[in-house]
């Protein structure tokens, strides 16, 4: 298997990039290159995406949400 | 290749905070300016170099870890590299992430360019005993690599050199797998497996084995990803977010709510008085706006606690770690794990969590996830909670209001269950992929300013709502259906709003809400859920208090809604509290959430999915009632 497959592997396990290196005993940059490209491929969400729809620029919100402005 | 009538054009392009606008400058001196990248409002810098007898004009692209562009300034760096008019390309190699470097500098090599490396942080790389070989990387690139350092400027008139050669005998990298044409997403992924191999046999050859060594986020996630403990602690955390605002809150939102009830209240009402200002406008003053404004001033420092934790639990890092032990067990009960974010969302506010299925990839898991949603308990209806909790359960509110999460969560599970058995039966459940970050603190400005920000957008948007919804009361109650009365001497009871208010009250008597001011309160929350409090509060207000037996002790919102229910339930005003809180958490989206569902999924799914909601909040509160009763 590729080092992208496998890092993509074990991100799908819900390793970090970190963890995934040292589970595959590779460099962590590579494991963080690899979340960062297959982020820009659409095949991975980045941290920010996945926990930070709720932060104040989000659109649309409701009226009421603070959470949305 | 450079003709004496043209002056060659060198890139320099790398990662962000590689040392590259350090080398800029110090290989330009003040021979620079700032231009617009072409079409773009991106600004780059451009300068002339001499690195032998002729000079060349040294473009400095936005740093990027990738030529698949995610912002405007990273699509300038791509759309540079791509383009002929441009010599060669000095890519900059940071010595300390060697590989995330080498993976720009095959992007670089397949677009056709002439690459020299320019190998930056050398002494920091040594320094953790991880320098790379430079001539093990010479050999395996195949191109020159000289190791520069911008500040001391060593190495310069190896580059200058190096890249005078180049210009004249273009150097391309060896082995590098071949360009990517404009591909389709398969394509592409073939591509980056085959480039990150190639990244790996240079890094290989050109590194020391590298140590991986057990970092504090590792060994806090060993605890928090586990599957078994992950769930627990997130509710424990949860658990005690709940807590302590709701403990730290309480004082504070009873001494706003009093302030402005209070001496507020009476110096308004006598200024205007004094002013010879007309009996309805006392009467709207305090009890329309006042009342309002009491009800957003009061939540005031709940919200700020609720906002602190939030930005504290998603800046360390801790947020993307329950996407993941949520995903897991989501996917361990059959539903698509993607769908997770979404309903996460949903606990902030409905409305940006239905948009926010669009990420998924089938129509069906947008559907499903986005009927779900609703039974998410958004802040709004925190609101409703923790007015409830505290003045039915003083000792155990935070406990109460948790509570009410787990029940939503059991209730997105439980639909998500029914759903998958009976309409959705050909859904297949995908994982969800999450780059986890490592753990950080928190800044202590990042956190000021967030918080900040939100009570400011609570105060806007939320008090706007609920000052609106609260003078639309007013209105409605100074509005006769019977008898001839004055404006502002309307008894409730003969006004529209106490008249449709009365009309649907005995609806609710399953529940032990048999009451004008809880259902008119109900109704007012289809609006937007942040209405239940100030329609409540703006009720109470505007009733006399020497028609209302049950309230005549009662001093704050929470003391008379107690005493109604102690009429209303029979006795049992706990249980009828607690179903009061369910029929909020489940009986109908907010107008807004109800808008954007029709917009995405029509209005029969729409409505299907409203009325089934109804149902089962009605169904759910009355059994809560009726058996918290026997108890």
């Amino acid at each position: 298997m590729s080092v992208f497959g496998a890092v993509m592997e074990r991100l799908a396990a819900g390793e970090s990039p970190r963890q995934a290196a040292r589970t595959l005993a590779i460099r962590v940059d590579v494991a963080q290159a690899v979340a960062d490209e297959a982020a820009r491929m659409g095949l991975v969400l980045a941290p920010a995406e996945a926990c930070g729809t709720c932060v104040p620029a989000s659109k649309p919100g409701c009226a009421g949400c603070p959470f949305s402005r | 290749m450079t003709t004496a009538t043209r002056t060659a054009s060198v890139l320099l392009v790398g990662n962000p905070n590689v040392g590259k606008s350090t080398l800029f400058n110090a290989l330009t001196g003040s021979r620079q300016h700032v231009v617009n990248a072409p079409g773009t409002t991106v600004e780059l810098m451009e300068g002339t170099w001499t690195p032998a007898d002729a000079p060349v004009t040294l473009v400095d692209l936005p740093g990027t870890y990738s030529l698949i562009a995610r912002s405007p300034d990273e699509q300038v760096a791509a759309s540079a590299v791509r383009d002929d008019a441009h010599d060669l390309a000095v890519v900059v190699v940071d010595a300390t992430a060697l590989s995330r470097s080498l993976y720009v500098l095959g992007q670089v090599a397949r677009a056709g360019r002439p690459v020299v490396v320019a190998l930056t942080m050398t002494d920091l790389a040594a320094s953790r005993g991880q320098a790379p070989d430079v001539e093990a990387l010479r050999a395996s690139l195949g191109v020159p690599v000289v190791a520069v350092n911008g500040r001391s400027r060593a190495g310069l008139d190896g580059l200058a050199e190096a890249v005078a050669n180049a210009l004249h005998r273009p150097t391309h990298v060896v082995d590098v797998p071949p360009p990517a044409p404009d591909a389709d997403l398969e394509d592409n992924l073939a591509h980056a497996q085959d480039l990150f191999d190639w990244v790996e046999r240079v890094a290989d050859a050109a590194l020391p084995v590298d140590e991986h060594r057990h970092t504090l986020t590792d060994r806090v996630d060993r605890v928090l990803l586990n599957p078994w403990a992950g769930v627990p602690a997130f509710l424990a955390v949860v658990w005690a977010v709940l807590q302590l605002t709701t403990v730290v809150a309480t004082p504070l939102m009873d001494a706003a709510a009093g302030l402005i009830d209070g001496p507020v209240a009476e110096s308004v009402a006598a200024g205007l008085a004094s002013l010879g200002a007309p009996a309805w406008v006392g009467s709207f003053a305090t009890g329309g706006l006042l009342a309002g404004v009491a009800t957003v001033l009061s939540f005031i420092p709940l919200m700020a606690l609720i906002f602190a934790s939030v930005t504290i639990l998603e800046s360390s890092g801790y947020l993307a770690r329950v996407a993941v032990v949520t995903d897991r067990a989501m996917r361990a009960i059959g539903l698509d794990g993607r769908a997770m974010l979404p309903l996460i969302v949903g606990f902030g506010c409905n409305v940006p969590a239905v948009s926010a299925t669009a990420v998924l990839p089938h129509a069906r898991q947008r559907l499903l996830t986005g009927l779900l949603v609703p039974l998410t308990t958004c802040t709004a209806r925190l609101t409703v909670y923790l007015l409830l909790a505290h003045a039915f359960f003083p000792g155990h509110a935070g406990t109460v209001v948790f509570g009410m999460y787990v029940a939503s969560i059991a209730l997105v599970v439980l639909g998500g269950l029914v759903a998958r058995r009976t309409v959705m039966r050909d859904l297949r459940p995908e994982p969800l992929l999450i780059a986890l970050p490592d753990y950080q603190w928190p800044h202590l400005r990042t956190l000021v300013a967030g918080v900040w920000t939100r009570v400011l957008s609570f105060v806007r948007k939320a008090g706007t709502v609920i000052l609106a919804a609260v003078a639309l009361l007013w209105v409605l109650q100074a509005i006769p259906v019977h008898g001839d009365h004055a404006p502002t001497e309307v008894p409730i009871e003969d006004s529209l709003y106490g008249a449709t208010a009365q009309a649907v009250a005995p609806a609710f008597a399953p529940m032990g809400l048999d009451d004008w001011r809880i259902a008119s309160s109900l109704v007012a929350g289809v609006a937007a859920k942040e209405v239940v409090v100030g329609a409540l509060a703006q009720a109470y207000s505007v009733e006399d208090p020497g028609d209302s037996s049950d309230s005549a002790e009662a001093t704050t919102l929470g003391e008379r809604i107690r005493a109604t229910l102690v009429e209303t339930s029979g006795g049992s005003p706990g249980a009828a509290a607690l179903a009061f809180m369910v029929f909020v958490l489940g009986y109908l989206p907010c107008l807004a959430t109800l808008a954007e569902q029709r917009r995405l999924y029509g209005w029969r799914w729409t409505a299907g999915a409203a009325g089934a909601q109804f149902a089962l909040a009605y169904v759910l509160a009355t059994a809560v009632f009726q058996v918290g009763r026997l108890l």
